[in-house]
């Protein structure tokens, strides 16, 4: 990643010990999707944006919880050209992802 | 410490209130399923619980639901988690018996907030007299031993029905009271075996002896 693309953001030194199954979780996050989107699984795309909507910010990422509810909000109209550019961002998000603790 | 039951099927949140409730030294009971969560409330009576609106298959109202009819559980304060925070949610939440609400993202000083203010509004008010300490009672099953009575305390908790109350009452003796000569009993619900305050009615004694445990308590 190029520094260009580094998304850099400061956390609660206290979420450090959980953080890397956190983010371990959110990579699995993304095989699930992409398995569920090419499966056309609108309701597992929906369970998955919500709890990312929901978690996300609790581990000091709003931008990706934004994410989140944007996937939901997508799964549920069935929009599967939109998820796809989502699951993109998502996954953008994680690949430049650098976590510092404050 | 106090104990906290949280409800949530989601592990991150599970991992991440684990951590802020272990940190700001609450005992976290973590639990990720409705059956679980269910055995563990039953098993562990928590001081509170943080329950999720959606919970796989089954929401938290219905659970909720379910803990406020429960004669034994409903005293446990709730507080509902969501993402979802449309009023119609919220209101239905207080109007089940939620004591409050938590909108996700959680934020923790927000969290730790909210718990506090409904642990100290449902802490339980005892009084203590002279320098012993509070009388601690062990439920074995219907059967309340109480050890050590050094003092009598406020009601705290309800006892089903009237049950039978084994004393050890060397400092009553020493008291002057004859508690072969009393029937003592408490009222209310005991859900599991674990340390509670009571409440002892002395029935069948003279005037002489209620006076003098009126003035205990008085002192």
């Amino acid at each position: 990643m190029s520094d260009n693309d580094k998304i850099v953001i400061s956390v609660d030194k206290d979420l450090k010990e959980i953080m890397p199954m956190f983010l371990e979780n959110r990579n699995k996050d993304i095989s699930l999707l992409k398995t569920a989107i090419s499966s056309k699984d609108f309701a597992q795309i929906t369970v998955i944006g919500h709890k990312l909507a929901g978690n996300a910010g609790s581990y000091g990422f709003p931008d990706l919880g934004d994410i989140g509810v944007a996937i939901e909000s997508a799964a549920i109209s069935k929009l599967g050209d939109e998820i796809l550019k989502l699951i993109d961002s998502y996954e953008f998000y994680l690949s430049n992802l650098v976590v510092e603790y404050k | 410490m106090k104990d906290i039951l949280v409800i949530d099927d989601d592990q991150d949140i599970l991992n991440f209130l684990d951590k802020i409730l272990s940190t700001a030294g609450y005992g976290p009971i973590l639990s990720s399923t409705v059956e679980d969560g269910l055995k563990k409330l039953k098993s562990l009576s928590p001081h509170l619980i943080l329950l999720d609106l959606q919970l796989g298959q089954t929401t938290g109202l219905e659970l909720l639901q379910e803990i406020k009819q429960n004669p034994v559980l409903n005293s446990i304060p709730v507080i509902m988690m969501s993402g979802n925070v449309k009023k119609k949610v919220v209101y239905e939440s207080i109007a089940l018996g939620a004591k409050d609400f938590m909108p996700k993202p959680l934020i923790p000083n927000v969290l730790l907030q909210k718990i506090k203010k409904t642990l100290k509004e449902h802490e339980l008010p005892t009084y203590k007299f002279k320098n012993k300490e509070a009388a601690t009672a062990e439920i074995h099953g219907e059967l309340i031993k109480i050890s050590e009575v050094g003092c009598i305390l406020e009601s705290t908790v309800k006892l089903s029905g009237p049950v039978e109350i084994l004393l050890d009452s060397k400092y009553l003796k020493s008291l002057g009271l004859n508690t072969e000569e009393m029937k003592i009993f408490g009222e209310g619900i005991l859900s599991s075996p674990g340390h509670y305050s009571v409440e002892l009615t002395f029935l069948g004694i003279n005037e002489k002896t209620a006076q003098k445990i009126r003035q205990i308590k008085a002192t």
